[in-house]
Order: structure tokens, then C-alpha cells, then sequence
């Protein structure tokens, strides 16, 4: 308890991390909103039969645990809780009444998110981290002026990826030369990674550069067309400016430093930074996620902006008396950042053996073979050659182990 | 406190920063060593050594053994027409048994490739299926990739154990003959721009040749043959550019390895191992099929109704020239030992002549369009040749071909008709000779096909008596 109320204090007597409080609990309406612009995204894979699980979970059937009718409830409770918390936040001074409704949100949030693999996104996995930094890191001001520079740098850093600095996505939206798009490309690295850092440093002239900088990119991502984060940013960055001016009134007032609560020591913080910046850079060095410590990383992992791979799958459906070469590709509504990704290869397969079971009982099974070709390296490799793989003991862990035995007979 | 000097930048923080701006800069430069350049990025990716296509499955360490090619368009490389097996027919020939192939009614049948496996057909939709001798469909195989221009799978090409299948937008399969399962795929995305073939251990792919970088793009690109491994489907090597026009069909000639290729009105004579030319002769009129080659002569049929004599050790110098009444609908054929040639022109009519001098010899009316103009050489038993007026040197060799409606003829090379067999439809393809039998590939409706077997009648009638005791013996064993 003595830690919830440090919190609380914390916040109270800062106006920036109130506002922080109530951008959140706007993101989190946001969230809803554009969830139900999308056909209720969570409730609609809540009602299929079988979810996508994340690659930490072997089996995600418990997130079924409660009813469907309860399920909708509860969703439809978030939006309710989300604007109230940041109409208090705002609004008001009821601070401790606005925390515990930011609490309630986080969790329901958070319970709708874990639920199906599908609802990935960066812009979620953004407020859902910020909003439990929020709630229970200490050393608020601090903690946050490093979580949005590495967000910002991190996100730069994901497009170190021969697939955005090509161009295309400028090109695709504005339709430039290419030459252009691949320059756009290198700017707003550029400016993620440099300029945020800029946002560290306490001259003014830093700050200003890298917040300016900063704030046109997303303007200029606006303008583009993309809306949820840049708006994110936008929220962030005013309570950049707002943390920063109050720092420094503080500096000219030298504020008196109660004693009941001692300066909060940013440990936690530091701690949490740490495994933030360990689960960006895990797949850089080519860690999959095959073991549980690598599948928790990469739950706290940005989804990369650009794709890092490209890739080719030649799968067959081999029946009784015909052969058919099939298209497994991925959901088109599915970010292209994931169209690599080797658990939703594998899940999605599994899938199709299923309903091509039901559609023709002449139906033997699956052998398909996935390549995979890095855009940095420039290299492919083989990540499954499977000729039976529909056969039931066939999990994600024993993909790799597996080898296409040409001499087998499939029927 | 002096809260000024707090807000003054130290220098390790300066230089920190530096270190931390560079580090950027570097790697920016590392994803894209483009940047400063007129080169796109993207065209870059899609560039080098690694982007060749390997088979889909990974070769295994052991590649498997491959047999001897079988299945030629027209029974040889030659593109002769001649009967590779030594057995001499009776002329007393009936279709013992026609048995319905069920393609079903959207299968667009183009093309019947065919050895002593079965019947493997293709056509204008992305299935491909192999049929047995007695007719039943054993395996299908549906490409997924869409078919561009509404261009047609490749004839398959077989070997004693597999089957090739090349579909035009760049992609060769190869298939298990008795099951059709897939031994490899190979995605090349190269658009095929002829007919592939099989040579020695390869399969044989042309396609449009890349332009070098410093050829303008109204060059006329030519052909580049890709050299597939027959057993692991790995693309082994690439050809030179071969300065020919898409389309072209091709002869070979083992003796002087040397292929021909024949495209519109012209014939380029190419090296086998080099592809080097070595002549090319352009004809006043478009050239009708391959060319076929007999030894070191070369004949060919042409649309302004002429055949052609070319003398491939003269460098396909025209030895000579003569005239058909009407333009050629196949390309000719030998009659072996009796160094004769016999063409179907448009009409349907059989012209026989002497392949030295060019003189014509005979003329078979056989009138008709007929879904499959082309004449084949096989030979008759010994017992006919009297009967018949044939020189004993000859040893029975005889023209074959479709004749009236529904039927095969056998004729003399003097033009008397030996024998006509009654078929259930119209041949599609040159039949495949077994020990006691032959097997058409046939025609009976417009979207339907059989397969109908052609054999002695007494032979027959003995078959059927064996047929008839046996059910017998089952009845009362019942």
C-alpha cells in the first residue's frame, strides 16, 4: 500500500504527470475506438473457436475462461472507464480516483490484448507499457523523459531495415520518386534516433532542436495519413514540454523536498529500460522465439515498422488422387511486418488443415516449405521443409527438427 | 545553488553523444550504401548471387538416380516420326476397347505427352493430369500461380521415373509418375518464352534473356536456356544469350551435336554444348513445326506450300526445293532405308517424296482437316510386303496418319492404302506402341477424350475367348 500511495504522490504533485494520466486514459478511448471501428476486433477472435496464441503460451485456452456475454460486457465497461479516467485526470483533483480507474482499464485492457496474437500492435502494446509505467514506476518524470526517447529511438532503430529505407511506403503513399522516398526514409530515422536523444539533454537548445524536430515528423506522418500514432507522439511530446517547463520552475523555486517522501530512486526505472531495450535488440541477433525466456521478451518487442525478411512458402495439399499447390498465405489485413513471422506460418497452416479436412474427405495432408531471406544480410534459409504436416504431433517446437523425407509414402 | 553551471552541457556528454550520432549515421549508411547514388535500394535487393531460386524441397545429400528420357514430341530429338520399336504390324488391325478418360468439361486439353507410362496432359488451365494406358486418370496436379495471356502449361516431358511439368510464368515442377507427388518445385519467375525440353541430365528452360546494363531497353532482349538438374532441380547454369525469337521449336541432331532451332521463316543451327551458331538460313515462307533431321540432311515443311532440303555439313545450304499443292500442316516425316519423306499438307493429303532429289513421288488423298495432321512411319509384317508391291529392302516401312473421320490409315509409300482402323475419336497423338498393341490418345467430342487400344483381331478375338472362359470358370466357382 505504502508504495500504490507513493505513487499517487508522485502524481499529485506534479501537473505534467496528470496530464500524462489523462492522455493515457484518452489512448486507452482511443483504443476502443478504433477496436470498434474494426468490427470490435477483440470480441470477434474471442468468438472463434480457436485462438491465435502468443508464441510465450503453448495452449492460451484459459483467456476463455469467462463467458462470451461477460466478455462483452467487460469490453464495452473499458471504454466506460477510459473516458471517466481521463475526464478525473483532466478535470479534476480526485487523483487517487483517477489512478484506480487508470488501474481497472490497464487490466481490462491488458486482458483483451493477451487474448489472440491477431490484436498485436504497437500502438496497444505502447499505452498498455505506459500505462503500467505509469501506474507503478517511480520516479515518474525522470523514468518517463527516457521511456518516450526510447520509444522514439527504438522505433528508429526498427527501421535500420532495407525494406523502409527503400522508400516504397513513402512512395506507396505519395507517390514519389523513388530516390525521394529512400531519402524521406533515411530523414526519419534520422530524426527518431538523434533528435529523441536530444530530448535528454538539459540545454535548451537541445531540447528544442530534437522536440521541434520531432514534432513535424509526426506532423508530417499526419498529414500522410497515419493516425494513431502519430497522435500518441503528439500527447507524449506535450507532456515532454510540460515536464520540462516544470522542471525547470522547479530548479528556479527550488521546491521543498518533503522528508516523509524521500526523492523516489530510479531503479525500477532503470530495470524496467533495461528489458525494454533487451526485447528491441533480441531479434536483431537472431534470437527466435523458442524458449520461454525469448517469448517473454518478446512480448515487451515493438513490432518492427519495416519487415526485415521477406518471404516465399510453397505448400502442397496432397489428397488421394490429386496433388494441389496452395496459397498459405497470411490474412491480408495482417500487418506485412508479421507475413514472416514463423509462429503465424505454422498456426495458420495447422489451421488449414483443418478446414480443408472438413471441406474433402479425400484430404491427406499438408507439405509445405517456408524460405526466408533477411533484407540486411541479403541471406535465405529454409526455416521448415515439412512433408506431413498435418499429422498431430506436430507442435512449433519440433518445426526445426523436422526433415522432408522424400522416400515416405504420404498415403 | 548554482542551478546555471547544472545546466551547462559537460563534454563527456558531448562526446557521448557524438559517439552515439555516428554510430547512427554508420549504420544508416550499412542499410542503405545506396543513399548517395542513382542506384535504387530495392533494385539492389533483388540483385546477386543469392537470389538464385533453389528447389523447394531442399536437395537432399544423396540426389536421387534419374532414368533415360522418354516420351519425345514426334518419338525423337530428330523429330523423325519413326517408330523407335522394331515390331511389325498386321494390317488386319480393330480397337479392342475404347474406355472414356474423365477429364472433365473445363479441363482446356492442349497437349498429350506420351510413353509406355501413360498419357500426360496439359492444357489452358493449371492442372495437369497423368491417365493410364487403360485410360484412368492415376493423379492430377493443380498449379496455383495464374496462367498470363491465356497461355498454356508446357507439354510434360518424362523420364523413365518422373515427370516435368513447366507452367509458363516461370515454374517447373517435377512429379512422381505413378502417384504424380512432387519430387521438387523450382520458382524461377522467368517467363518461358519456348517449349522446354529435356537434355542429358538437365531440363531445359528458355527464357527472355536479361538485358546487360549497358544494352538499351528497345534491344531485342533474345533467349538465355536455363539448365535445370533433372535430379535435384537446381538451376546448374545459364546459357549465353542465343539471338532468337520466342516460340521456336527445336530438333536434334546426336551425331554432329548440333540442335535446330526453327522460329517464323527461319532455321539457326546451334552448337550443343557451346549453343554457339554455327548457320542460320531465313526461307521465303514461315516454317511449319520443327525441322526434321535425318543424318546430316534437314527437311522442312513450309506455310507457302514447299518442302526443303538443307545440307547441315554445307552449313544448311538448300540441296532442294519442291512443291506441295497446298501449305503443309505437319512436318514431314522418314520413311526409313528408303530415304523417302512424307507430309500432310492442309487439305489432308499425304505427299510422299524422294528425299535426295526432292522428286514427288506419290500422292495419298486422305482429305480431311484432322486433329492430328502429323504422319508416323511404322512397319508391316513381311507377309504384306508382296501382297502390296513393296521392295523387300524396305523391310515394311509404311506411312501411318489419320484418315477420313475417326480413323487411322496405313499406306504404302506408293499411296495403296493397307489398312484402315475404325477408333472411337479423332488421334490426338502418335500412339504408343506396346508388345501386341497400340494406344491412341482420342478425341470423341469436343471436350472429350478416350483412350483406345488397336491390336490384331485375331489376337482380339483370342483375347476375348480368354475373357469369356474365365468369367465363366468365375461364375461357377461363385
Amino acid at each position: 500500500m505504502e508504495f500504490i500511495k507513493s505513487n499517487i504522490w508522485e502524481i499529485k504533485r506534479s501537473g505534467s504527470l496528470k496530464f500524462l494520466g489523462g492522455a493515457l486514459a484518452l489512448f486507452h478511448a482511443l483504443q476502443f475506438y478504433l477496436w470498434s471501428r474494426d468490427n470490435n476486433l477483440p470480441l470477434k477472435y474471442a468468438a472463434e473457436a480457436v485462438p491465435l496464441c502468443r508464441s510465450l503460451f503453448e495452449n492460451c485456452e484459459w483467456v476463455r475462461v469467462l463467458p462470451l456475454g461477460a466478455f462483452e460486457a467487460i469490453y464495452y465497461a473499458y471504454a466506460a472507464v477510459a473516458i471517466l479516467a481521463a475526464l478525473v485526470f483532466l478535470l479534476s483533483s480526485f487523483v487517487t480516483f483517477g489512478f484506480w480507474l487508470l488501474v481497472i482499464c490497464w487490466w481490462i485492457g491488458g486482458l483483451l490484448y493477451i487474448q489472440d496474437l491477431r490484436i498485436s500492435a504497437n500502438e496497444t502494446f505502447m499505452i498498455l507499457f505506459l500505462t503500467l509505467s505509469f501506474l507503478v514506476i517511480p520516479s515518474k518524470s525522470r523514468y518517463f523523459r527516457w521511456i518516450v526517447v526510447s520509444f522514439f529511438a527504438a522505433a528508429g532503430f526498427a527501421k535500420l531495415s532495407p525494406d523502409w529505407l527503400s522508400g516504397l511506403w513513402f512512395v506507396e503513399h505519395m507517390s514519389l520518386p523513388i530516390k525521394l522516398g529512400e531519402w524521406l526514409g533515411a530523414v526519419t530515422l534520422l530524426v527518431e534516433m538523434i533528435a529523441s536523444a536530444c530530448l535528454l539533454f538539459k540545454d535548451a537548445r537541445f531540447f528544442l532542436t530534437g522536440w521541434i524536430s520531432l514534432l513535424v515528423l509526426q506532423a508530417m506522418m499526419l498529414y500522410i495519413g497515419e493516425v494513431f500514432l502519430p497522435v500518441i507522439n503528439i500527447f507524449l511530446l506535450v507532456f515532454l514540454a510540460l515536464q520540462e517547463s516544470e522542471r525547470r520552475k522547479a530548479e528556479r523555486e527550488y521546491i521543498y523536498q518533503s522528508f516523509i517522501r524521500p526523492e523516489p530512486s530510479f531503479i525500477m526505472g532503470g530495470l524496467f529500460l533495461i528489458v525494454f531495450w533487451i526485447a528491441q535488440i533480441l531479434p536483431f541477433f537472431g534470437v527466435t522465439t523458442r524458449t520461454t525466456v525469448a517469448g517473454l521478451f518478446d512480448l515487451w518487442a515493438l513490432q518492427p515498422m519495416a519487415s526485415h525478411e521477406e518471404c516465399t512458402q510453397m505448400t502442397f495439399a496432397l489428397y488421394k488422387n490429386r496433388v494441389e499447390q496452395v496459397s498459405a498465405d497470411l490474412d491480408s489485413s495482417r500487418s506485412p511486418t508479421l507475413r514472416c513471422n514463423l509462429y503465424l506460418r505454422f498456426l495458420d497452416l495447422k489451421s488449414m488443415c483443418r478446414s480443408l479436412k472438413e471441406r474433402d474427405s479425400d484430404f491427406v495432408t499438408l507439405s509445405s516449405i517456408l524460405e526466408v531471406r533477411s533484407l540486411r544480410t541479403r541471406e535465405t534459409r529454409r526455416a521448415f521443409e515439412v512433408k506431413d504436416f498435418c499429422q498431430a504431433d506436430l507442435n512449433f517446437k519440433k518445426l526445426s527438427g523436422v526433415r522432408w523425407n522424400l522416400e515416405e509414402d504420404v498415403n | 545553488m548554482e542551478f546555471g553551471r547544472r545546466r551547462q552541457l559537460e563534454w563527456y556528454w558531448l562526446v557521448l553523444f557524438g559517439i552515439y550520432c555516428t554510430f547512427v549515421v554508420f549504420e544508416l549508411f550499412n542499410a542503405n550504401p545506396y543513399l548517395y547514388s542513382h542506384q535504387e535500394l530495392r533494385a539492389a535487393l533483388e540483385t546477386g548471387a543469392n537470389r538464385v531460386s533453389k528447389p523447394f524441397p531442399t536437395p537432399p545429400a544423396t540426389p536421387r538416380t534419374v532414368g533415360d528420357i522418354t516420351g519425345f514430341p514426334r518419338w525423337s530429338m530428330q523429330s523423325n516420326a519413326v517408330d523407335p520399336k522394331p515390331t511389325a504390324w498386321t494390317r488386319n488391325m480393330i480397337e479392342a476397347s475404347s474406355r472414356p478418360v474423365e477429364l472433365g468439361e473445363n479441363f482446356n486439353l492442349e497437349s498429350v505427352s506420351a510413353d509406355e507410362s501413360g498419357f500426360y496432359v496439359t492444357g489452358k488451365t493449371n492442372w495437369v493430369a497423368g491417365v493410364s494406358l487403360e485410360g484412368e486418370i492415376r493423379w492430377r496436379f493443380l498449379f496455383h500461380r495464374e496462367r498470363e495471356n491465356d497461355a498454356s502449361i508446357y507439354p510434360a516431358l518424362m523420364d523413365t521415373q518422373t515427370v516435368y511439368v513447366v507452367h509458363p510464368q516461370g515454374e517447373i515442377v517435377a512429379l512422381e509418375k505413378e502417384k504424380g507427388l512432387p519430387l521438387w518445385d523450382l520458382p524461377l519467375n522467368r517467363e518461358i518464352v519456348a517449349r522446354p525440353f529435356l537434355f542429358k541430365e538437365f531440363v531445359v528452360l528458355p527464357v527472355r534473356a536479361e538485358l546487360e546494363a549497358d544494352e538499351a531497353p528497345s534491344s531485342r532482349p533474345g533467349v538465355q536456356w536455363l539448365y535445370i538438374s533433372r535430379a535435384t532441380g537446381e538451376l546448374m547454369k545459364t546459357s549465353p544469350r542465343i539471338d532468337v525469337k520466342d516460340g521456336f521449336l527445336l530438333s536434334y541432331n546426336a551425331e554432329m551435336e548440333q540442335f535446330f532451332l526453327t522460329v517464323d521463316n527461319k532455321v539457326i543451327a546451334l552448337e550443343a554444348e557451346s549453343l554457339q551458331v554455327l548457320w542460320s538460313q531465313i526461307l521465303t515462307d514461315p516454317i511449319k513445326g520443327p525441322a526434321t533431321v535425318n543424318g546430316p540432311q534437314l527437311y522442312l515443311a513450309t506455310l507457302g506450300a514447299k518442302i526443303v532440303n538443307l545440307d547441315i555439313a554445307k552449313k544448311g545450304k538448300v540441296v532442294w526445293e519442291s512443291d506441295l499443292t497446298k501449305p503443309a500442316a505437319a512436318p514431314p516425316t522418314i520413311l526409313p532405308l528408303m530415304n523417302r519423306i512424307s507430309v500432310r499438307d492442309e487439305a489432308g493429303n499425304i505427299s510422299v517424296f524422294d528425299a535426295k532429289t526432292g522428286k514427288s513421288l506419290s500422292q495419298i488423298s486422305a482429305e480431311g482437316r484432322h486433329r492430328l495432321p502429323d504422319t508416323w512411319s511404322a512397319r508391316i509384317k513381311s507377309s504384306y510386303i508382296t501382297d502390296f508391291k513393296m521392295d523387300w529392302l524396305h523391310k515394311g516401312w509404311t506411312v501411318w496418319g489419320s484418315c477420313g473421320v475417326r480413323k487411322a490409315c496405313i499406306f504404302t509409300p506408293k499411296g495403296l492404302t493397307v489398312a484402315r482402323i475404325n477408333l472411337a475419336g479423332e488421334p490426338v497423338q502418335l500412339p504408343v506402341s506396346q508388345e501386341s498393341r497400340l494406344v491412341f490418345f482420342v478425341q470423341t467430342d469436343t471436350r472429350s477424350y478416350a483412350v483406345s487400344h488397336v491390336m490384331d483381331e485375331k489376337d482380339y478375338k483370342k483375347l476375348k475367348a480368354e475373357q469369356a472362359a474365365a468369367a465363366k470358370a468365375d461364375e461357377k466357382s461363385n
